[in-house]
């Protein structure tokens, strides 16, 4: 059955990171792999709304981990991508190859 | 290691999500502060950047409720979504209920948004005005240790006169109390280019520390430094940013560019930031060229310095007048008699008086925005009284009156937010007709008056007390009753005797506070037809007037003014449509010289015995070009007025009645100044009528005190280095300017005819003070007397509305309209009566200290009173009657089934 929606460009990308980073996949190393990676700068407000509505979407859960002598004492966000999201990723990089068959010279870098 | 702002820490805490969510953000932005700290970078601002920005976008969601995220898929560890963000949470529940229930009841709310935003509105446009004038004062560092020194002289009936050079020298040089001091004088500056024709700005002249002693450095080049002023310094120039930019088009090589003033040539060496114009309004900057060879008691200066730290005005006024005494006993023949003044720098160029009629302005505003409130706070008693079985029940539910008084006084935040809104909107509109009512007033280069961020922040904080003001009583009242009362009384519909009261006091502070508001605005009114409408004793119709100033270094001698002067009138009388051409010193109704005068043959025991009157220089034609009357002996004759004929004057009417009464003023012989004066007697050849002398000063203010009592001096007896010309012509006056102004160019292509009008401008703009706050009082009145009148309406209006059933059965019972209408009439005249009896009291209170607007008017003038008093007892009636008529039709069987 086809999906109803597909993900956005930045949803992806969060998606990813989060991947990328594994143990790591806490809220400041997320969007530091964004600006690496990705080249993507994107405000904090921009950036934890994006995680609520993947939430919202089932495609990623999260824990906490407490800490202390660090961060004033407030706990950090695991994040970890769901069966779900991983789907939804999977579709969005299928649906990528398809569309860009054929391309690699117009796209190739000169 | 730093920490992050609580503040900052605080807002977050308040608007992120609650629970872990919201901590888990926190923690993220705290670790990234700790990174940037360890890295020396800059924290503070970041943080806050970041903690409005999140704080912003989480409030906006909640708001359109977009959270995304409801209770469910909160953290399972988290304690709920409500810890944290509870108070912003409930705060934006009250205003979305708020404004509910505004868009429930459209009139009302407008009635209200509009109520506010004329209160408002007029508040913020006056502060404006008076920040812009009073409050803010020059960009100039530490301005308040800016003083000015000056001399007066009560014989000489002489008030703030400058001091002479070798009197400042001697300040300079014995002085403790200032870090330096500096002179300055003002003249105007002919300022020709090849090209274009010369024009007349304003210049002061400045010893070469007054530039660098206001603090401000210049834009371009640089300002002059000691020693660039005296007889041998080079000529150098410092231009404004208006000549920079209107003059040379913002040339950026104008330093060290050569141009021409009076006749000379200066180098430009800088150029100031825009807006700067010290001391007053001038243009341009340049250095004097006084030295130690200027007679004691000869040029004179303003003179400047800047406080030394630790010393007082008052310790410096003692230290001047003390050095002002030896100088005095040393150089009896010309310091007799006069004293030092040191005062603050803008109180010298700021008259009190335009202060005190700011702050009282202000004073009236705030009495508008009272109205306004009342009216606003009633409106809202209103509703409030219809929702008393809503708040009952919600009462009665549980809900805690903290709770329910919030919410009613959200509804007036929000009413006064947008009412706040449009008063921003119309404050601007009214700051720019205002300015435009001004452009062509000379004031004080700092005067700028803009809707700016003091502004906008003082209109938002009247704004949020005038809700919170208006919505208090009403919504701690509306909540405080009790449930069963409540019910009770919706169910029986009897008198709302428990919120009336109030109202009442409420209305007649309004009816009160509009009278005498009211009453202030018609005193100045009829001032303003007084002025516009009196004969002054002479036509200002059809008469062109303009000014010119003849530079010594141009005409040395006085035979050379004189005779360019002749030609000048020669040739415009040759011009089509010239009827007569004269030249004075002052314009009639716009003000004169003072002059002292002894009559031949007379002796005066003491200085002071010598009476003081007004005076001014004319020639020949005066009396023709502006049709006033000689009543006996003559006027000058035109050959009167070349240089080596017998000094003549003529006086008016009301000298000679006073000084002349027991016998035949023509003939007599009277001499300017006192005994020692170098002036020759003058034999007194007419009698003029009397016209109103004006003021130059003060837009107008205080010119209905100045006296009739005159002295006109030909030309060839005392002439004038700056004169007006006056052309009586057939036709519009203005239609000839430029001939006038290209007459005199022929004759001299250095010197510009300038303030080139009609003599009706002239007038006007010499009494603009009038016009301007006689405008600004009866727009403050008539809005006063607007919002009083729907007030007293909405009340008796509400009133009747809530005893219909009371009136029903008074009907049953056999009443007839007549007696109703009777019962309603009496309630509201009741109150009409109360505020306009306090009102007039207010007013003539209020009235005294408005002395010097009004003129030719008392401050009590009954005609004033009566009328107000019955303007305001008219339209009270109408707005009582109104409703009143509306019970009479009740229909009683309605009113009795009605719940």
């Amino acid at each position: 059955m086809a999906p109803k929606s597909f993900l956005g460009e930045f949803e992806q990308m969060v998606l990813l990171s989060i991947l990328q980073k594994g143990d790591q996949a806490y809220g400041v190393e997320i969007r530091r792999e964004l600006a690496e990676s990705a080249g993507r700068t994107v405000t904090r407000g921009a950036f934890y709304t994006t995680l609520d509505r993947l939430e919202s979407k089932d495609l990623l859960t999260w824990t906490t981990k407490s800490v202390k002598g660090w961060r004033g004492g407030h706990p950090q966000r695991h994040f970890t991508v769901t069966r779900k999201g991983i789907e939804q990723l999977r579709r969005s990089r299928d649906a990528f190859e398809r569309l860009s068959r054929g391309l690699d010279d117009v796209l190739a870098e000169t | 290691m730093p920490t992050p702002p609580r503040l900052a820490d605080a807002l977050l805490s308040r608007t992120l999500p609650g629970g872990l969510r919201g901590r888990t953000i926190l923690g993220d932005l705290r670790q990234e502060f700790d990174d940037r700290a360890r890295a020396d970078k800059p924290v503070w601002v970041w943080y806050w950047v970041l903690a409005l920005e999140l704080s912003g976008r989480y409030t906006l969601r909640r708001i359109l409720r977009r959270d995304g995220v409801s209770a469910r898929t909160a953290s399972p560890r988290g304690r709920g979504n409500n810890s944290g963000g509870d108070g912003m949470g409930q705060f934006i529940t009250d205003l979305r209920y708020g404004l509910r229930m505004i868009l429930r009841t459209p009139l009302l709310s407008a009635a209200a948004i509009l109520t506010i935003g004329l209160g408002v509105g007029l508040t913020s446009h006056t502060f404006s005005v008076v920040y812009g004038s009073v409050i803010r004062g020059p960009d100039i560092p530490a301005v308040d240790r800016l003083m000015v020194i000056n001399r007066n002289n009560p014989v000489r009936n002489s008030i703030l006169s400058s001091v002479p050079y070798l009197d400042f020298l001697d300040l300079q040089a014995q002085q403790t109390s200032f870090e330096e001091l500096g002179g300055f004088y003002f003249t105007s500056v002919n300022l020709a280019g090849e090209e274009t024709p010369p024009e007349s700005y304003a210049g002061a002249v400045l010893s070469a520390n007054v530039l660098s002693m206001t603090g401000v450095r210049p834009i371009l080049g640089r300002g002059f430094v000691p020693g660039e002023d005296g007889p041998d310094a080079d000529r150098l120039v410092v231009l404004s940013h208006g000549v920079w930019h209107g003059r040379f088009a913002g040339d950026p090589e104008i330093l060290g560019r050569g141009v021409r003033l009076d006749g000379e040539s200066y180098a430009v060496i800088g150029v100031m930031p825009e807006g700067f114009g010290f001391p007053f309004s001038h243009d341009l900057w340049i250095t004097h060229r006084l030295g130690l060879n200027a007679a004691r008691g000869g040029s004179t200066l303003d003179v400047l310095g800047r406080l030394r730290e630790g010393v007082t005005v008052r310790a410096a006024s003692e230290e001047v007048a003390a050095i002002n005494d030896r100088l005095r006993e040393r150089f009896p023949e010309t310091n007799a008699d006069w004293n030092t003044v040191v005062m603050p720098f803008v109180d010298r160029f700021m008259p009190s008086v335009i202060t005190n009629i700011l702050v009282l302005m202000l004073g009236a505003v705030f009495g508008v925005l009272l109205i306004a409130s009342a009216n606003v706070a009633n409106l809202l008693l209103a509703r409030a009284t219809l929702r008393g079985r809503e708040v009952a029940v919600r009462t009665a539910m549980g809900a805690s009156r903290r709770r329910i008084v919030r919410q009613l006084l959200s509804e007036s935040v929000v009413l006064g937010l947008m009412g706040g809104v449009l008063g921003l909107a119309l404050a601007w509109v009214g700051v720019v007709v205002f300015n435009a009512a001004l452009v062509d007033i000379e004031r004080p280069y700092w005067i700028d008056i803009r809707i700016d961020a003091v502004a906008m922040a003082f209109t938002f904080l009247v704004t949020l007390v005038a809700a919170v003001v208006a919505g208090t009583v009403p919504a701690v009242k509306a909540s405080g009753t009790g449930v069963a009362a409540i019910l009770k009384d919706e169910s029986r519909g009897s008198s709302s005797l428990r919120l009336g009261r109030f109202s009442s006091s409420l209305v007649v502070t309004e009816v009160a506070v509009s009278c005498a508001l009211l009453i202030m605005s018609g005193l100045m009114v009829k001032g303003v037809v007084t002025l516009r409408t009196m004969d002054m004793g002479f036509s200002a119709e059809n008469v062109l007037v303009g000014s010119f100033v003849l530079k010594r270094s141009d005409y040395p001698e006085a035979a050379d003014r004189g005779n360019i002067m002749v030609e000048f009138e020669r040739q415009l009388r040759a011009e089509s449509g010239v009827q007569a051409v004269t030249f004075a010193s002052y314009l009639p109704g716009m003000g004169a010289d003072r002059w002292a005068f002894g009559t031949e043959g007379q002796t005066y025991a003491t200085r002071s015995d010598y009476p003081q009157v007004n005076g001014s220089v004319i020639t020949s034609a005066f009396f023709e070009t502006f049709e006033i009357p000689i009543i006996r002996g003559r006027a000058f004759d035109s050959t009167e007025d070349a240089w080596d004929g017998e000094p003549l004057a003529i006086v008016s009417r009301s000298l000679a009645d006073r000084f002349f009464s027991d016998r035949d003023v023509l003939g007599e012989r009277i001499k300017l100044g006192r005994d020692d004066s170098p002036f020759p007697y003058m034999r007194i050849v007419g009698v003029a009528a009397d016209v109103h002398t004006g003021s130059d000063d003060l837009g107008g203010l205080g010119s209905d005190e100045v006296s009739s009592e005159q002295i006109y001096v030909n030309q060839a007896v005392l002439d004038r280095i700056g004169s007006r010309v006056a052309i009586r012509t057939a036709g519009a006056p203005v239609a000839l300017a430029p001939r006038a102004r290209a007459v005199l160019q022929g004759l001299d292509p250095n010197l510009p005819l300038f303030e080139v009008m009609s003599m009706e401008t002239a007038l006007a703009q010499a009494n603009w003070a009038f016009g301007l706050f006689g405008s600004l009082f009866t727009i403050f009145g008539i809005a006063a007397l607007f919002l009083a009148t729907v007030g007293l309406y909405g009340v008796i209006a509400f009133s009747v509305g809530r005893r219909r059933r009371e009136m029903g059965v008074r009907m049953a019972l056999g009443a007839r309209a007549n007696d109703i209408l009777g019962l309603v009439l009496r309630g509201g005249t009741r109150q009409l009566l109360l505020g306009m009896l306090l009102g007039v009291g207010l007013g003539a209170a209020l009235s005294q200290p408005m002395g010097m607007l009004l003129f030719d008017v008392e401050a009590t003038d009954p005609i004033i009173y009566l009328a107000i008093v019955a303007t305001l007892g008219l339209t009270g009636l109408v707005a009582t009657l109104v409703p009143a008529l509306r019970a009479t039709r009740v229909d009683p069987n309605a009113a009795l089934r009605s719940d």
